[in-house]
């Protein structure tokens, strides 16, 4: 049964993945696109601004939950670490009930202000529904909750095998040579 | 005031649980939006974080982080250290000041400390103890110069500080370059003492004129991008964004170009991890959205300010509180979300005591950099012990006099406010 949560979330993360590469590239180049109109055409775009950010909300949303997947959003984990590994999993699993009502809250209030109110209002530049901006929110609940629910899974499989559930934080931006 | 202590008493209890900050944060907004007494205000949550997230001015920040990654994966690291050892290695205890030399040149395209120590620190700490430097000096130099990367531009924190009291982040990024080129003097000047009192080893042998010139000229572009960041906003003509986006093109176009070591292969897998390196970051900006709403609803600054001046009037005193505050803050909190959660409350009342606030965004940056290098959170400390694995402990005790000098330093930009405001004056980005 884990065994196929597990290969189910995997899955989500890869297309996941795969959004994100492509909204962050396209940002990137959206801005590009901006100052190569603005300074070198003389001849200013208007919705290269506003799709990059909405591009940015929707990184935020979808990336982060291949965060708490990798155990990357940076906690204090010098405490926890010190207690027994019965009561590290137990306050993990904890964590994760309350950060669960978060995202149910965010899932919900989300998808009303995303297709309740989104289509009635119209974003100024691209002169598209709003709903498409706002998307990301729901959405990105979503991906979170489905890799909540993965990670405190597999903290009840690592407890077993004597493994703690939190990752040493800290290890937000370290990239070495050697990984490429 | 009462359910502002109970909201203040959960965040620290979930903090110290372990729970990630961007979730403890969401958690106490969502605590103090139920406490309103009516459901309706739930819809602040998606409206707050979006609007947190919905900003240009915050873009810079996943452009610099992709910038500095490209750099990285194109291996000009390697560059800056052979070229800071060209520069200094001769001198007595010349590795030790090519770790600082080099920290100051990645500083130019890297805006975070915690991507110095793990860019440069590796190397840096290897080449140092094959020459003979004790491992736990090596480490702790490379963490202590680690904090020149954000003081110098570009930098994460005084974009995020300057998108959210709105002040010019050109100014902040002035208002860094001063400082953080007298941290690295200070550390270089340490340095000296120490190599005579240690006896550390320097380079004997010259480097072949043929590998100066080629060290010199793979760095030379690296070297130029703070330039044209700096000077693309300097000159009025790019936003800081779009200075951070051109740094993005310019970094790609080195690395598959001149120095042919940049491969397309590398960039999804680039891509990917600057975008799980903003959301972490951005995350905690959209969540502390949701609180500072209520910080704002329940005029908290006002607050704070009347507790402060009960303390005390002197404007002196109060800067030396607040240092004192911050430094502790820091010690436990992530920096980009004790910037978003503190500067708002503290900022008015410092400025209404005749503290600019560029020098106060300087400042309040120093004093919660240092927490990056303090237990028991401190990023910087634990990447170093990750790469030598040496106890936090051994490297604490290594990096103590290290920290003592960037009091010392803190306190200088504390009271000397011309090393920070001269330079954004001379460029006319304030008055």
């Amino acid at each position: 049964m884990i065994m196929l949560y597990n290969r189910f979330a995997e899955n989500v993360a890869k297309v996941s993945r795969i959004v994100c590469i492509v909204s962050l590239g396209a940002m990137t180049i959206a801005i590009l696109i901006n100052v190569f109109f603005r300074y070198v055409l003389n001849d200013p775009l208007s919705w290269p601004p506003e799709f990059a950010r909405f591009t940015q909300v929707a990184v935020t949303l979808l990336a982060s939950g291949l965060a708490v997947r990798y155990g990357r959003h940076l906690g204090v984990t010098v405490i926890v670490l010190r207690l027994p590994l019965r009561l590290q999993t137990m306050i993990f699993l904890v964590n994760n009930f309350l950060i669960l009502c978060f995202l149910m809250i965010l899932l919900v209030e989300g998808y009303k202000l995303a297709f309740i109110e989104g289509p009635s209002q119209l974003a100024p530049s691209l002169r598209v529904s709003m709903m498409w901006a706002f998307v990301a929110l729901p959405v990105g609940a979503l991906l979170m909750i489905i890799h909540v629910i993965e990670v405190s899974l597999n903290a009840v499989v690592n407890a077993r095998q004597g493994h703690s559930p939190f990752i040493r934080s800290g290890s937000v931006a370290v990239t070495d040579e050697s990984e490429y | 005031m009462d359910a502002s202590l109970w909201i203040l008493v959960l965040f620290f209890v979930l903090l110290l649980l372990g729970m990630p900050i961007a979730f403890v944060l969401g958690i106490a907004g969502v605590t103090a939006l139920l406490l309103q007494g009516d459901l309706l205000y739930l819809s602040l949550v998606p409206q707050r974080m979006f609007a947190g997230l919905n900003m240009f001015t915050i873009m810079a920040i996943p452009f610099f982080f992709l910038a500095a990654e490209l750099m990285t994966a194109a291996r000009i690291t390697e560059d800056l250290i052979k070229f800071a050892d060209a520069i200094v290695g001769r001198i007595k205890g010349g590795l030790a000041h090519v770790n600082i030399v080099a920290s100051m040149f990645f500083a130019g395209i890297s805006g975070s400390a915690i991507s110095d120590v793990a860019g440069l620190g590796s190397i840096e700490i290897r080449v140092m103890t094959k020459a003979g430097y004790p491992l736990k000096f090596a480490a702790a130099l490379t963490v202590a110069s680690s904090l020149i990367g954000p003081m110098i531009p570009p930098s994460i924190i005084m974009v995020i500080y300057g998108s959210i009291m709105q002040v010019s982040v050109a100014a902040m990024f002035l208002g860094g370059l001063v400082p953080g080129i007298l941290m690295a003097l200070m550390l270089m000047a340490m340095v000296h003492v120490m190599a005579e009192k240690h006896n550390f080893p320097r380079r004997t042998e010259k480097m072949p004129l043929r590998e100066v010139w080629l060290a010199t000229k793979n760095a030379f572009f690296a070297l130029m991008m703070p330039g044209i960041i700096l000077g693309g906003i300097l000159s009025g003509v790019f936003t800081a964004t779009e200075a951070a986006a051109v740094a993005v093109l310019y970094a790609f176009l080195i690395g598959f170009f001149v120095k042919r070591t940049l491969r397309l292969s590398h960039l999804p897998k680039i891509l990917h991890k600057v975008s799980v390196l903003t959301s972490v970051v951005f995350m905690v900006l959209a969540s502390a959205s949701i609180v500072a709403w209520y910080i704002g609803l329940e005029r908290l600054p006002e607050g704070i300010a009347k507790a402060m001046t009960d303390i005390t009037k002197n404007p002196y005193l109060l800067l030396l509180l607040v240092n004192v505050l911050l430094l502790i803050v820091g010690m436990f909190m992530d920096i980009g979300a004790a910037v978003i959660v503190m500067a708002p409350i503290l900022a008015p009342t410092m400025v209404d005591f005749g503290v600019h606030p560029v020098h106060f965004g300087i400042v309040m940056s120093i004093n919660l950099l240092l927490g990056l290098n303090t237990p028991p959170v401190g990023p910087c400390l634990f990447a170093a012990a990750s790469i030598t694995r040496l106890r936090i402990e051994e490297i604490s005790m290594a990096l103590l006099p290290m920290y003592l000098l960037q009091v010392v330093f803190l306190l200088l930009v504390t009271y000397i406010p011309a090393l920070t405001l001269t330079l954004p004056r001379w460029f006319g980005y304030i008055n």
